[in-house]
Protein backbone atom coordinates (compact mmCIF):
# COMPACT_ATOMS: atom_id res chain seq x y z
CA UNK A 1 0.00 0.00 0.00
CA UNK A 2 1.50 3.30 -0.82
CA UNK A 3 0.83 6.53 1.47
CA UNK A 4 -2.46 8.05 -0.91
CA UNK A 5 -4.34 5.17 -0.88
CA UNK A 6 -3.51 4.65 2.78
CA UNK A 7 -4.63 8.02 3.87
CA UNK A 8 -7.57 7.87 1.69
CA UNK A 9 -8.02 4.63 3.74
CA UNK A 10 -7.88 6.39 6.90
CA UNK A 11 -9.79 9.27 5.90
CA UNK A 12 -12.81 7.06 4.87
CA UNK A 13 -13.09 5.08 7.95
CA UNK A 14 -13.25 8.38 10.06
CA UNK A 15 -16.39 10.27 8.15
CA UNK A 16 -17.99 10.87 11.26
CA UNK A 17 -14.88 12.70 12.49
CA UNK A 18 -14.09 16.74 11.77
CA UNK A 19 -12.06 17.29 8.85
CA UNK A 20 -9.34 19.24 10.79
CA UNK A 21 -9.48 16.27 13.49
CA UNK A 22 -8.46 13.78 10.59
CA UNK A 23 -6.05 16.11 9.37
CA UNK A 24 -3.73 15.73 12.57
CA UNK A 25 -4.23 12.37 12.10
CA UNK A 26 -3.00 12.06 8.45
CA UNK A 27 -0.56 14.36 9.67
CA UNK A 28 0.80 12.19 12.11
CA UNK A 29 1.24 8.83 10.36
CA UNK A 30 2.31 10.88 7.67
CA UNK A 31 5.57 12.33 10.00
CA UNK A 32 6.10 8.42 11.79
CA UNK A 33 6.14 7.25 7.43
CA UNK A 34 8.75 9.18 6.54
CA UNK A 35 10.78 9.30 9.51
CA UNK A 36 10.76 5.09 9.10
CA UNK A 37 11.19 5.50 5.51
CA UNK A 38 14.73 7.73 6.40
CA UNK A 39 15.17 4.66 9.05
CA UNK A 40 15.64 2.16 6.03
CA UNK A 41 12.00 1.18 5.54
CA UNK A 42 10.21 1.11 1.90
CA UNK A 43 7.15 2.63 2.07
CA UNK A 44 5.59 0.03 1.98
CA UNK A 45 6.74 -1.48 4.56
CA UNK A 46 6.84 1.59 6.63
CA UNK A 47 2.97 1.62 5.89
CA UNK A 48 2.73 -2.22 6.80
CA UNK A 49 4.41 -2.09 10.44
CA UNK A 50 1.86 0.34 11.42
CA UNK A 51 -0.88 -2.30 11.45
CA UNK A 52 -4.25 -3.03 9.28
CA UNK A 53 -6.00 0.62 8.67
CA UNK A 54 -9.04 -0.83 10.74
CA UNK A 55 -6.55 -1.57 13.98
CA UNK A 56 -5.57 1.52 13.70
CA UNK A 57 -8.74 3.63 13.40
CA UNK A 58 -9.99 1.47 16.25
CA UNK A 59 -7.91 2.07 18.50
CA UNK A 60 -7.85 6.03 17.76
CA UNK A 61 -11.93 6.21 17.46
CA UNK A 62 -11.58 4.10 21.29
CA UNK A 63 -9.73 7.01 22.83
CA UNK A 64 -9.49 10.79 22.31
CA UNK A 65 -11.87 11.18 19.44
CA UNK A 66 -14.55 9.94 21.22
CA UNK A 67 -14.05 12.67 23.83
CA UNK A 68 -13.09 15.60 21.42
CA UNK A 69 -16.27 14.69 18.82
CA UNK A 70 -18.68 14.55 22.24
CA UNK A 71 -17.57 18.75 23.45
CA UNK A 72 -17.56 19.92 19.47
CA UNK A 73 -18.76 22.81 20.45
CA UNK A 74 -21.65 23.72 18.12
CA UNK A 75 -23.78 20.46 19.45
CA UNK A 76 -24.34 21.51 22.85
CA UNK A 77 -28.21 20.07 22.60
CA UNK A 78 -26.02 16.95 21.81
CA UNK A 79 -23.63 17.70 24.63
CA UNK A 80 -26.47 18.26 26.69
CA UNK A 81 -27.57 14.48 26.62
CA UNK A 82 -24.30 13.19 26.52
CA UNK A 83 -23.36 14.76 30.12
CA UNK A 84 -26.21 14.38 31.65
CA UNK A 85 -25.73 10.56 30.58
CA UNK A 86 -22.59 10.10 32.46
CA UNK A 87 -24.54 11.90 35.32
CA UNK A 88 -26.93 8.80 36.07
CA UNK A 89 -23.74 7.22 37.78
CA UNK A 90 -24.74 7.26 41.45
CA UNK A 91 -22.19 9.53 42.57
CA UNK A 92 -22.70 12.24 40.00
CA UNK A 93 -26.68 12.46 40.44
CA UNK A 94 -26.75 16.01 42.43
CA UNK A 95 -24.16 17.25 39.73
CA UNK A 96 -26.49 16.30 37.29
CA UNK A 97 -29.63 17.62 39.09
CA UNK A 98 -28.15 21.06 39.03
CA UNK A 99 -26.72 20.62 35.63
CA UNK A 100 -30.64 20.10 34.19
CA UNK A 101 -31.91 22.68 36.14
CA UNK A 102 -29.43 25.57 34.88
CA UNK A 103 -29.95 23.83 31.34
CA UNK A 104 -33.46 23.91 31.10
CA UNK A 105 -34.24 26.99 32.54
CA UNK A 106 -31.89 28.87 30.62
CA UNK A 107 -32.76 27.16 27.52
CA UNK A 108 -36.47 27.83 28.22
CA UNK A 109 -35.69 31.36 29.02
CA UNK A 110 -33.59 31.48 25.60
CA UNK A 111 -36.40 29.99 24.01
CA UNK A 112 -39.21 32.38 24.82
CA UNK A 113 -36.55 35.34 24.06
CA UNK A 114 -35.85 34.18 20.39
CA UNK A 115 -39.80 33.54 20.54
CA UNK A 116 -40.94 36.81 21.59
CA UNK A 117 -38.37 38.69 19.40
CA UNK A 118 -39.61 37.13 16.12
CA UNK A 119 -43.03 37.36 16.19
CA UNK A 120 -43.15 40.89 17.37
CA UNK A 121 -40.56 41.29 14.14
CA UNK A 122 -42.86 39.53 12.28
CA UNK A 123 -46.07 41.11 13.79
CA UNK A 124 -44.50 44.31 12.92
CA UNK A 125 -43.83 43.65 9.39
CA UNK A 126 -47.25 42.57 8.73
CA UNK A 127 -48.69 45.75 10.19
CA UNK A 128 -47.06 47.81 8.27
CA UNK A 129 -47.74 45.95 4.84
CA UNK A 130 -51.17 45.87 5.93
CA UNK A 131 -51.01 49.81 7.20
CA UNK A 132 -49.34 50.80 3.91
CA UNK A 133 -52.06 49.80 1.94
CA UNK A 134 -54.84 50.98 4.58
CA UNK A 135 -53.15 54.41 3.80
CA UNK A 136 -52.67 53.92 0.08
CA UNK A 137 -56.45 52.75 -0.32
CA UNK A 138 -57.13 56.12 2.11
CA UNK A 139 -55.79 58.13 0.01
CA UNK A 140 -53.01 59.88 2.44
CA UNK A 141 -50.04 61.77 1.54
CA UNK A 142 -47.18 59.46 -0.78
CA UNK A 143 -44.47 60.86 1.93
CA UNK A 144 -45.93 60.43 4.93
CA UNK A 145 -46.60 57.02 4.06
CA UNK A 146 -43.23 55.66 3.06
CA UNK A 147 -41.60 57.72 6.20
CA UNK A 148 -44.26 55.60 8.47
CA UNK A 149 -43.56 52.14 6.42
CA UNK A 150 -40.13 52.85 6.67
CA UNK A 151 -39.62 53.36 10.14
CA UNK A 152 -41.49 50.50 10.80
CA UNK A 153 -39.68 48.45 8.89
CA UNK A 154 -36.40 49.34 10.54
CA UNK A 155 -38.08 48.48 13.69
CA UNK A 156 -38.97 45.34 12.32
CA UNK A 157 -35.27 44.55 11.34
CA UNK A 158 -33.94 45.54 14.98
CA UNK A 159 -36.38 43.15 16.68
CA UNK A 160 -35.26 40.09 14.33
CA UNK A 161 -31.38 41.16 14.86
CA UNK A 162 -32.64 40.79 18.76
CA UNK A 163 -34.00 37.20 17.83
CA UNK A 164 -30.73 36.09 15.76
CA UNK A 165 -28.33 37.90 18.63
CA UNK A 166 -30.45 35.32 21.33
CA UNK A 167 -29.83 32.54 19.01
CA UNK A 168 -26.19 33.27 18.98
CA UNK A 169 -25.32 34.12 22.52
CA UNK A 170 -27.08 30.99 23.45
CA UNK A 171 -25.09 28.41 21.44
CA UNK A 172 -21.98 30.19 23.75
CA UNK A 173 -23.90 30.02 26.76
CA UNK A 174 -24.78 26.73 26.23
CA UNK A 175 -21.04 25.80 25.35
CA UNK A 176 -19.95 27.22 28.60
CA UNK A 177 -22.12 25.59 30.99
CA UNK A 178 -21.67 22.00 29.25
CA UNK A 179 -17.82 23.41 30.27
CA UNK A 180 -17.96 24.23 33.49
CA UNK A 181 -20.04 21.10 33.70
CA UNK A 182 -17.62 18.36 32.25
CA UNK A 183 -15.38 20.11 34.10
CA UNK A 184 -16.64 19.46 37.41
CA UNK A 185 -17.69 16.07 36.32
CA UNK A 186 -14.37 15.11 35.73
CA UNK A 187 -12.40 16.43 38.84
CA UNK A 188 -15.55 14.99 40.89
CA UNK A 189 -14.69 11.57 39.05
CA UNK A 190 -11.03 11.81 39.47
CA UNK A 191 -11.62 11.98 43.17
CA UNK A 192 -13.59 9.39 43.75
CA UNK A 193 -11.21 7.13 41.76
CA UNK A 194 -13.01 6.24 39.24
CA UNK A 195 -12.21 6.58 34.93
CA UNK A 196 -14.34 9.17 33.11
CA UNK A 197 -14.60 8.42 29.08
CA UNK B 1 0.47 -6.66 31.24
CA UNK B 2 -3.73 -5.77 32.08
CA UNK B 3 -4.79 -3.36 29.94
CA UNK B 4 -6.19 -1.45 32.97
CA UNK B 5 -2.69 -1.19 34.50
CA UNK B 6 -0.69 -0.36 31.30
CA UNK B 7 -2.97 2.27 29.95
CA UNK B 8 -2.10 4.69 32.78
CA UNK B 9 1.63 3.58 32.84
CA UNK B 10 1.90 4.65 29.29
CA UNK B 11 0.97 8.46 29.97
CA UNK B 12 3.77 8.51 32.74
CA UNK B 13 6.22 6.31 30.36
CA UNK B 14 5.73 9.35 27.77
CA UNK B 15 6.08 11.74 29.88
CA UNK B 16 8.93 10.33 31.49
CA UNK B 17 10.76 9.73 28.31
CA UNK B 18 10.08 13.62 27.61
CA UNK B 19 11.68 14.73 30.51
CA UNK B 20 15.53 14.35 28.79
CA UNK B 21 15.01 16.41 25.87
CA UNK B 22 11.94 17.36 23.50
CA UNK B 23 10.83 14.41 21.48
CA UNK B 24 8.68 13.56 18.61
CA UNK B 25 6.54 10.77 18.20
CA UNK B 26 8.76 8.07 15.78
CA UNK B 27 11.57 8.53 18.81
CA UNK B 28 8.96 8.82 21.83
CA UNK B 29 8.38 4.78 20.43
CA UNK B 30 11.59 3.62 20.14
CA UNK B 31 12.28 5.31 23.45
CA UNK B 32 9.97 3.39 25.42
CA UNK B 33 9.95 0.12 23.07
CA UNK B 34 12.22 -1.61 24.93
CA UNK B 35 10.06 -0.75 28.79
CA UNK B 36 6.45 -0.88 27.31
CA UNK B 37 4.99 -2.46 24.11
CA UNK B 38 3.28 0.99 22.10
CA UNK B 39 1.91 0.76 18.82
CA UNK B 40 1.95 4.14 16.44
CA UNK B 41 -1.70 4.87 16.78
CA UNK B 42 -1.47 3.92 20.81
CA UNK B 43 0.89 6.99 20.64
CA UNK B 44 -1.38 8.96 18.66
CA UNK B 45 -4.56 9.34 21.83
CA UNK B 46 -2.48 9.77 24.64
CA UNK B 47 -0.15 12.46 22.78
CA UNK B 48 -3.36 14.49 22.49
CA UNK B 49 -4.41 13.13 26.17
CA UNK B 50 -1.41 15.03 27.29
CA UNK B 51 -1.92 18.07 25.25
CA UNK B 52 -5.50 18.66 26.14
CA UNK B 53 -4.34 18.10 29.52
CA UNK B 54 -1.20 20.58 29.47
CA UNK B 55 0.70 18.10 30.42
CA UNK B 56 2.89 18.88 27.46
CA UNK B 57 2.90 21.30 24.68
CA UNK B 58 3.94 20.70 21.00
CA UNK B 59 5.73 22.55 18.16
CA UNK B 60 6.74 22.35 14.26
CA UNK B 61 10.02 22.52 13.71
CA UNK B 62 11.36 21.42 10.43
CA UNK B 63 13.65 18.78 9.79
CA UNK B 64 14.90 17.38 6.52
CA UNK B 65 12.41 19.59 4.65
CA UNK B 66 9.72 18.17 6.36
CA UNK B 67 7.93 19.36 9.61
CA UNK B 68 8.17 17.51 12.77
CA UNK B 69 5.67 18.05 15.43
CA UNK B 70 8.16 17.96 18.94
CA UNK B 71 6.60 17.71 22.73
CA UNK B 72 7.55 19.69 25.31
CA UNK B 73 6.80 18.48 29.07
CA UNK B 74 5.40 21.24 31.10
CA UNK B 75 5.39 22.05 34.77
CA UNK B 76 2.16 20.58 35.09
CA UNK B 77 3.77 17.18 33.51
CA UNK B 78 6.57 17.25 35.50
CA UNK B 79 4.02 17.46 38.49
CA UNK B 80 2.33 14.40 37.15
CA UNK B 81 5.64 12.67 37.23
CA UNK B 82 6.11 13.57 40.45
CA UNK B 83 3.08 12.67 41.76
CA UNK B 84 3.06 9.13 40.04
CA UNK B 85 6.26 8.76 41.35
CA UNK B 86 4.85 9.25 45.30
CA UNK B 87 1.64 7.31 44.05
CA UNK B 88 3.73 4.34 43.58
CA UNK B 89 5.67 4.35 46.93
CA UNK B 90 2.03 3.06 48.07
CA UNK B 91 1.80 0.93 45.08
CA UNK B 92 5.30 -0.88 46.27
CA UNK B 93 3.89 -1.08 49.80
CA UNK B 94 0.67 -2.96 49.14
CA UNK B 95 2.75 -5.37 46.35
CA UNK B 96 5.15 -6.46 48.91
CA UNK B 97 2.04 -7.12 51.36
CA UNK B 98 0.30 -9.18 48.49
CA UNK B 99 3.54 -10.76 47.74
CA UNK B 100 4.20 -11.68 51.92
CA UNK B 101 0.45 -12.68 52.70
CA UNK B 102 0.36 -15.15 49.03
CA UNK B 103 3.72 -16.20 50.64
CA UNK B 104 1.84 -17.47 54.10
CA UNK B 105 -1.05 -19.04 51.85
CA UNK B 106 2.03 -20.80 50.01
CA UNK B 107 3.16 -21.85 53.45
CA UNK B 108 -0.14 -23.20 54.64
CA UNK B 109 -0.58 -24.89 51.72
CA UNK B 110 2.57 -26.89 52.13
CA UNK B 111 1.93 -27.75 55.64
CA UNK B 112 -1.89 -28.96 55.16
CA UNK B 113 -0.34 -32.02 52.62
Amino acid sequence: MNKQTFYREIKSNFKSISKEEVNKITEYFDEIINDKMEMGYSEEEAIESLGNVRNITNVIKANTIVEKTNYKETNYLKNFLIILGICTTPILIPIGIAFFVVFVSILIAMISMFVAFSISSMAVFVTTIVGTIQMIIAGDQIASILMIAGVALVVSAILMLFAIFVYKISAIIFNAINKVFSKLIRNKTKKEGLSYV
Amino acid sequence: MKVQLKKGLLDICVLAALMKEDSYGYKLIQDTHEIIEMSESTLYPILRRLEDNKFCTSYKSEFNGRLRKYYRITEAGKGQINSFLYEWKDMNRIYQFIKEMSKNEQANLLQRD
